[in-house]
């Protein structure tokens, strides 16, 4: 039988391991909220932003460039 | 290889939050701010490729044997590329410092690092991600490989060369890294003056154990064995470039400019045989450094141009068991063009190339007349 002192030893246990467990499982996905993540995987917000990008960047290619590198 | 459109290289795909680089924050690696919705606020401060030029703040943190010796790896450092164009050129400084700068508007982007072989395209094809974000443990050809080393070895490894077939090793599915291994890529302890003197590149002897030795069941390797490369038997004409020059236009913007380039088969000299290359005679391929390459930023740069052959000892990705010039042993004992002879060089590269070029009182055509 068990006594009531380890009862209280086991629930302690368990909320011990429940709460490391929850901590854990939170910053396994450290970024997952992030404004970078956010941004990063919507195609749409991308295409927005790499057009403003595009029109803003002078060209860093030179046309002059000719034949095999 | 097909382009990425601008979003595609930098979207990311939600399961990399589930592998094991989703547990370190995005910050943590590309610095910037996380918590600020204003795009162009929070990429301020924002490091594109934290793995160049120094891993160990990032990959090192978790694989620090893979990166310990990073920098001494000539796919980060060049170095073989530096010793040679300063072998030409570099030795008094204020040729050197305009040498570094054309160097660095010109040719330094061609390296790559951790990210731009695990992760993206490497820069010098505009970068783009591999796979949204998601590490790749083994690179993949097309996208990384052959995406710089694209006009001479991907062409000749895969047979886009027309006229001339593919690779062996590729026909029958190998890939790069089934002989170029990591442990070649990631670096040793010594940097190598050359790249053909890199710990841990391939040999053809790591397969095929029996085709360099004496023992040989094939007469043509015990009679050849330790005199001729590998390639000097078994690869059939390659890409060879001339006269690489080098700019800014009107816009600032930098440029490179080739000659046409030809496919040949030469064989040549070993100007250094080493005990990794202990042969004779090496395939040569021409190399497109010219005496003016660096004309743009300071005249007459390459005050030491005829040092080092413009031919150099070349192993084309293209190799054959059967191959024009082995086929039969007269092939090439009784034809002189498959050998680099002094009409073959030009005018302004013949004294550059004299320790590898083959006089023709030691040409090795042996049959039907008698060597002198």
């Amino acid at each position: 039988m068990l006594k009531k002192r380890d009862g209280f030893l086991i629930l302690f246990l368990i909320s011990l391991i429940t709460s490391f467990l929850f901590v854990f499982t939170v910053n396994l996905f450290a970024d997952e909220n992030s404004e970078c993540f956010k941004c990063h995987t919507s195609t749409k917000k991308l295409i927005q932003i790499t057009r403003i990008i595009a029109k803003e960047r002078p060209p860093t290619k030179s046309e002059e460039t000719k034949g095999e590198g | 290889m097909e382009p990425l459109a601008p979003h595609e290289k930098i979207l990311i795909d939600e399961d990399f939050l589930e592998g094991p680089h989703g547990e370190t924050a995005c910050v943590d690696c590309h610095g910037g701010n996380n918590k600020e919705k204003d795009w162009r606020k929070a990429h301020k401060g924002v490091i594109r490729d934290p793995s160049f030029p120094d891993a160990s703040k990032s990959c090192g943190e978790c694989h620090e044997d893979i990166v310990k010796n990073y920098k001494k790896s000539v796919h980060i450092n060049l170095h073989p590329y530096y010793v040679l164009i300063y072998g030409r050129g570099g030795g008094r400084p204020a040729v050197k410092d305009k040498i570094n700068l054309a160097m660095k508007n010109h040719c330094s982007e061609c390296h790559s690092s951790c990210g731009q072989c695990h992760v993206s395209r490497p820069d010098s094809v505009e970068g783009g991600f591999l796979d949204g974000h998601l590490f790749q443990k083994r690179p993949p050809q097309a996208e990384v490989c052959t995406a710089c080393h694209g006009s001479r070895i991907e062409r000749e490894y895969t047979g886009k060369n027309k006229g001339y077939p593919a690779d062996v090793h590729y026909k029958k599915g190998m890939s790069c890294e089934k002989c170029h291994t990591g442990a070649e890529m990631h670096g040793t302890n010594t940097i190598p003056n050359h790249r053909y003197l890199v710990e841990n590149a391939p040999r053809c002897v790591k397969c095929h154990k029996d085709a360099a030795s004496k023992k040989s069941k094939v007469l043509a390797h015990r009679k050849h064995s330790g005199k001729l490369s590998c390639y000097v038997c078994h690869s059939v004409a390659y890409k060879n470039c001339y006269s690489c020059h080098v700019g800014k236009d009107k816009k600032g913007l930098p440029y490179f400019k080739t000659a046409k380039s030809e496919m040949m088969f030469k064989i040549g000299l070993n100007q250094k045989p080493d005990k990794l290359h202990p042969y004779k005679y090496v395939l040569l391929r021409h190399v497109p450094v010219s005496r003016h390459t660096f004309d743009f930023y300071v005249k007459d740069a390459l005050v030491d141009f005829d040092k080092i052959p413009t031919w150099k000892m070349a192993t084309p990705h293209n190799i054959q068991k059967l191959t024009p010039q082995n086929s039969q042993c007269k092939n090439c004992h009784t034809n002189k063009e498959f050998f680099l002879r002094e009409k073959d060089l030009l005018p302004e590269e013949k004294k550059a190339n004299q320790s590898v070029v083959v006089p023709e009182n030691i040409l090795p055509i042996t049959i039907g007349k008698k060597r002198r």
